[in-house]
């Protein structure tokens, strides 16, 4: 009996799957621990104790191994046995006898051990997968009860691993295959570390192949500080078999700095660690003064490593639950070039796969720390936001570009209050014509309304004044792209220095060579004169326009609804929102303001606003009122629906480009109106899953409604 | 499906046999009147300890290496022969340099009253008519026969060449004293034999050359492979095990387990540069002895293993700690000289010595290779 893989939360391509297994009632979280049991260390106390952890996985080499009864409350996964030919070269039988309740048996082949070359790989790939299918069919009833098999591949001596992705698919492409295959173990794809970022494009190719609804196994010579980045790329789980080689090979896992040899550390102190095993050794060091007298000493080691690959685990899952796996993983390539060089890799040539499918529905700190970060997932996904779905109020007369403050959201901090005091005292009535513009690095511009969205109220970065080029390129960017949006005839006050000065005028720049026409603006240089700026633009205004009401007529509070709407949503949904009128409620709890429309006396609730995230849940009605809006829907395939969630066989179609955890409207088959909810998997997920939860549902039509 | 996998390591076996040709070839100043080498140690014999006379011929190479099947992919013998136009004279010259070399040592041996073996190794097949011509190979018997302490004959030979009429002219000169062949049956198992290490030949043929063997009173030696290429650590024990008890129920009166060791220009070597291969573990070696051995056929078989290479990177051996080794090779040596099973007895084995045995559980368990 194997296990049933739940997909529970994404963080753009990581995720956070549970694995249950019914009959033995077992249920443990990804990323997740595959401990080896090796016979030898069962005697040992502290290795017996790491076996009795929650959240881990064993693994066993063959059928033949005896776990002890202690341990029966952990899945299992199997290995194959030895296996080879026999005397008539027919090959053994993979599958076992017999398989207990919680274990799942990975198909893994033998023989022959290692890859003359690659054209040998491709021969032996092509046996064992027919292999395997033979067996299966052979033995259908079995695989039936086994619930599910996994398949070991190992990549660590070929040269070109993409040779095999053509004879993989065919694999794949069986029905026995696909419908069958709960995990896949890759053995040593990752061992290169000169080629690692190609062996990253094959994993990312490779994983498309393959249903979405997989445990992904990671195995072979990696050490902690690369886990982060393997489960940013889609493993769910890491074999730790080599952390324990690392310790009898006499190498010692330093937390963030890698691996030393054991006899260079010379001195007690030098262990700068607490764990038990570290203090055995402590302890052994002060009776015999020759590392190699000491019996057993290694295993200490492998202990000590093996304990800091489960803490590693342990800290990626704490950041996917947050969010926050992006920075941490920013944070974790400071410390190693080959995580530096495959992160940039990634963010260079895989936007679309890393990017997109981020959830900016985030409460998270977003500390910007390094150049990677102005490339960050998070960052650019809001900037491609900004930049699709907002559009700058239509009534805007005068655009006051305003450096971005340390205190977040930026009207709560000492230095824009002051310049939102100076600019309602200039503006007066016509405050409401005004539109105040962030500049901020990495993040481009921040328009005053959606100052609370993630990340624009999270994000942090360490100030200096000094702009490098790349920042200044980015922002002057941003810049150039709002004021395009901007209606004509606008007057620019840029009440900037330093830095955001020079963006500022970068952006003036290019916008001249782009359009072939100067644009006015000045730049006060202290605050006096940014008053001044204000006035002297609004008697320009007023002599223009003699009527003194312009144009639209939504209030500062309901254009700031409408355009979180639209940042969120996309353009044109917070019209269709709103309506004609709505207005913030702030509720009991601080956190929270419920979005009312206008209708049965200003009580029609129409969604929630959570300021810590700057994100709307939709209430029934409001959901009604995106129901058209397209690229929020989630079309089902029939009208009677029942319970709190949704699984991917009730779903026609889901809408491209939603992330995890984001709002969607519910569609019955012929497009009608059923409710709201919010993701549980994205698009590309559920599109290539095979069962499982796709949405969960917050309301729904009631009976006779 | 495995014809492909067979004839690639086929094909990749020819090449480095071709490269190997041409090293050969640079070769002028042969001195064919000296054998490659020769030497007396201390070696087990069937009842007691005695003394072995080993004299390796250098002679037109194996067979099976130099045809077109181009050898096995474990062996690299064929790199110690001689020119294809040796002549049969020049080998009984051989012969006369290592006898001549040796003698005295003979001489002492025989005031010890202790036995020898005397072995005739030359890289290939000392009943192929190529290598050694009937009258060369009756001669080379008649000059060994009566010198002093030697005890019995052995001579290494494929199965191919295993023939009545030949043995029985070899029994007529050896003036009673017991001739023993030696083959290479590698394995039991004839995937691990004829693909794995090419090799060339069926059990069937090995199990009727042993028949013919014993019909000619002429005992049998087999060698079995410890991890040939292409197999791991923990497949190739269960291999290794399960030759063991076939070659005896097929009759072998000794059985040789040879630890590969890499050999140049061999596609063991090749793999081994590429790290795709690792010579057996010394803990391996006692581990087939203990799994495969009982008091029962020990009384009917002896076994011996004499590693080449033991202790180095490039033949069986454990870590790279040289203590640990020499413990493990003399443990191996004890058993082997003494024939006593209590000695490879897993709670009379110092395990917990070095560290290497707890990183040796590991690699069987988890390493691909």
């Amino acid at each position: 009996m194997s296990f049933r893989l739940d997909i529970l939360a994404e963080d753009g391509v990581a995720r956070l799957c549970s694995l249950n297994n019914k009959a033995m009632e077992i249920k443990v979280k990804t990323p997740i621990a595959v401990l080896p049991i090796i016979d030898y260390l069962l005697d040992n106390d502290h290795y017996a104790y790491l076996l009795k952890q929650q959240n881990i996985v064993y693994m066993t080499s063959s059928p033949d191994q005896t776990i002890p009864i202690s341990q029966e409350n952990h899945l299992i996964f199997q290995y194959s046995k030895t296996n080879y030919y026999t005397s008539d070269l027919r090959p053994e039988p993979l599958l076992p006898a017999q398989v207990s309740e919680n274990t799942t048996h990975f198909f893994s082949k033998t023989c022959p051990s290692s890859m003359l070359h690659d054209e040998f790989a491709v021969e032996w790939y092509t046996q064992f997968f027919q292999e395997i299918i033979k067996e299966i069919e052979e033995e259908p009833q079995k695989i039936e009860k086994m619930n599910g098999f996994g398949v070991v591949m190992n990549f660590h001596d070929l040269r070109n691993p993409d040779i095999l992705l053509n004879l993989i698919e065919s694999f794949v492409s069986n029905p026995l295959i696909y419908n069958n295959i709960v995990a896949l173990k890759i053995d040593g794809l990752f061992d290169k570390k000169m080629d690692y970022t190609s062996s990253v494009d094959t994993f990312l190719r490779l994983k498309k192949l393959f249903p979405a609804d997989l445990l992904y196994i990671a195995s072979g010579l990696i050490l902690p500080y690369e886990y982060a980045f393997l489960i940013n790329l889609g493993f769910d789980a890491i074999d730790l078999s080599y952390l324990l080689h690392t310790g009898y090979f006499g190498l010692y896992y330093r937390h963030e700095e890698g691996m030393e040899w054991v006899r260079k550390l010379h001195s007690i102190e030098e262990f700068a660690c607490n764990c038990e095993e570290c203090d055995v050794v402590r302890e052994l060091l002060t009776e015999f003064s020759v590392i190699s007298d000491i019996p057993s000493f290694y295993t200490n080691f492998a202990l000590h490593n093996l304990r800091c690959g489960l803490m590693e685990i342990e800290r990626v899952r704490k950041n996917i639950q947050r969010g926050s796996l992006s920075t941490y993983l920013e944070r974790k390539s400071q410390l190693s070039l080959l995580l530096l060089s495959a992160l940039r890799h990634i963010q260079k040539n895989y936007p679309s796969i890393f990017n997109s499918t981020q959830s900016l529905n985030k409460e998270t700190s977003l500390p910007c720390t390094t150049p990677l970060s102005y490339h960050n997932p998070n960052v650019e996904q809001y900037r491609q936001k900004l930049r699709h779905n907002v559009e700058p109020r239509p009534n805007t007369k005068i655009c006051i570009f305003l450096p971005c403050s340390m205190g977040k959201p930026y009207s709560k901090s000492k230095s824009h209050r002051n310049f939102i005091k100076i600019i309602k005292n200039a503006a007066k009535k016509w405050y409401k014509y005004i539109s105040e513009v962030i500049i901020t690095s990495p993040l481009g511009i921040v328009p005053r309304e959606i100052e609370e969205v993630f990340p624009a109220a999270h994000y942090d970065i360490s100030v200096t004044g000094d702009w490098d080029a790349e920042e200044l390129q980015l922002t002057s960017r941003e810049i150039v792209d709002w004021i395009k949006k901007l209606p004509h005839n606008v007057k620019i006050i840029a009440y900037l220095h330093g830095g955001y000065q020079k963006a500022f005028e970068l952006a003036m720049q290019i916008i001249e060579s782009e359009e072939k026409s100067t644009i006015t603006y000045s730049i006060p240089s202290n605050i006096d004169e940014f008053s001044d700026a204000i006035i002297h633009s609004l008697e320009e205004l007023t002599k223009q326009e003699t009527s003194g009401r312009i144009g639209d007529s939504l209030s500062n509070e309901e254009q700031s609804i409408k355009m979180i709407a639209d940042f969120q949503f996309g353009t044109g949904a917070g019209t269709a929102l709103i309506g004609s009128a709505a207005r913030f409620l702030q509720s009991r709890n601080d956190n929270i303001k419920t979005i009312n429309g206008f209708e049965s006396h200003g009580k029609l609730q129409l969604g929630r606003y959570l300021r810590s995230s700057g994100h709307i849940t939709l209430n029934y009605q409001g959901g009604e009122r995106l129901s058209e809006q397209p690229g929020i829907a989630v079309t089902l395939n029939t009208a009677d629906i029942s319970g709190t969630t949704i699984f991917k066989p009730g779903i026609e179609h889901v809408d491209e480009g939603l992330c995890a955890g984001d709002e969607c409207v519910i569609l019955g088959p012929n497009s009608e109106y059923l409710g709201v909810g919010s993701l549980v998997v994205r698009s590309e997920t559920y599109s290539r899953m095979r069962r499982g939860a796709v949405v969960k549902i917050r309301k729904l039509k009631k009976e006779g409604e | 499906m495995s014809e492909k996998i067979a004839l690639m390591i086929k094909k990749q076996t020819r090449m480095l046999r071709d490269r190997a040709k041409e090293r050969i070839n640079k070769h002028t100043n042969w001195n064919l009147q000296k054998p490659v080498t020769s030497w007396i140690a201390e070696d087990r014999l069937h009842d007691e300890m005695g003394y072995e006379f080993t004299i390796i011929f250098r002679t037109c190479a194996c067979s099976w290496a130099r045809s077109d099947d181009a050898g096995c992919t474990m062996c690299g013998y064929f790199n110690d022969k001689g020119p294809d136009s040796i002549l049969q004279s020049q080998i009984l010259d051989q012969l006369q340099y290592a006898i001549s070399k040796h003698l005295k040592k003979l001489d002492e041996i025989q005031k010890e009253g202790k036995k020898t073996t005397i072995k005739f190794f030359s890289s290939g097949s000392f009943l192929d008519n190529e290598e050694f011509r009937p009258e060369t190979r009756i001669e080379i018997i008649k000059q060994v026969v009566n010198l002093p302490s030697i005890h019995n004959i052995l001579a290494e030979t494929r199965p191919e060449f295993v023939k009545e009429d030949s043995l029985k002219s070899l029994m007529a000169v050896c003036n009673e004293k017991p001739l023993e062949l030696g083959i290479g049956m590698e394995s039991s198992n004839d995937y691990v034999r004829e693909i794995l290490i090419n090799k060339g030949f069926s059990s069937q043929n090995l199990k009727d050359s042993i028949k013919i063997a014993h019909k000619c009173g002429v005992l049998v030696k087999t060698y079995l492979l410890l991890k040939p290429p292409f197999l791991n650590e923990k497949t190739a024990i269960r291999d290794a095990v399960q030759s063991i008890k076939d070659a005896v129920t097929w009759g072998a009166d000794s059985i040789s387990l040879n630890p590969v060791n890499i050999q140049a220009f061999t596609l063991a070597e090749l793999l081994f540069n590429h790290q795709k291969y690792r010579s057996p573990w010394i803990y391996s070696v006692i581990s087939v002895f203990q799994k495969a051995l009982t008091q029962e056929i020990l009384d009917r078989v002896l076994i011996l293993c004499s590693p080449s290479a033991a202790g180095k990177e490039r033949g069986v051996h454990n870590c790279h700690d040289k203590a640990c080794n020499s413990t493990w090779l003399k443990i191996m040596n004890e058993f082997i000289s003494t024939q006593n099973m209590d000695i490879i007895d897993p709670k009379n084995l110092p395990y917990e010595e070095c560290s290497c045995w707890g990183e040796y559980n590991l690699f069987l368990e988890r390493s691909p290779i």
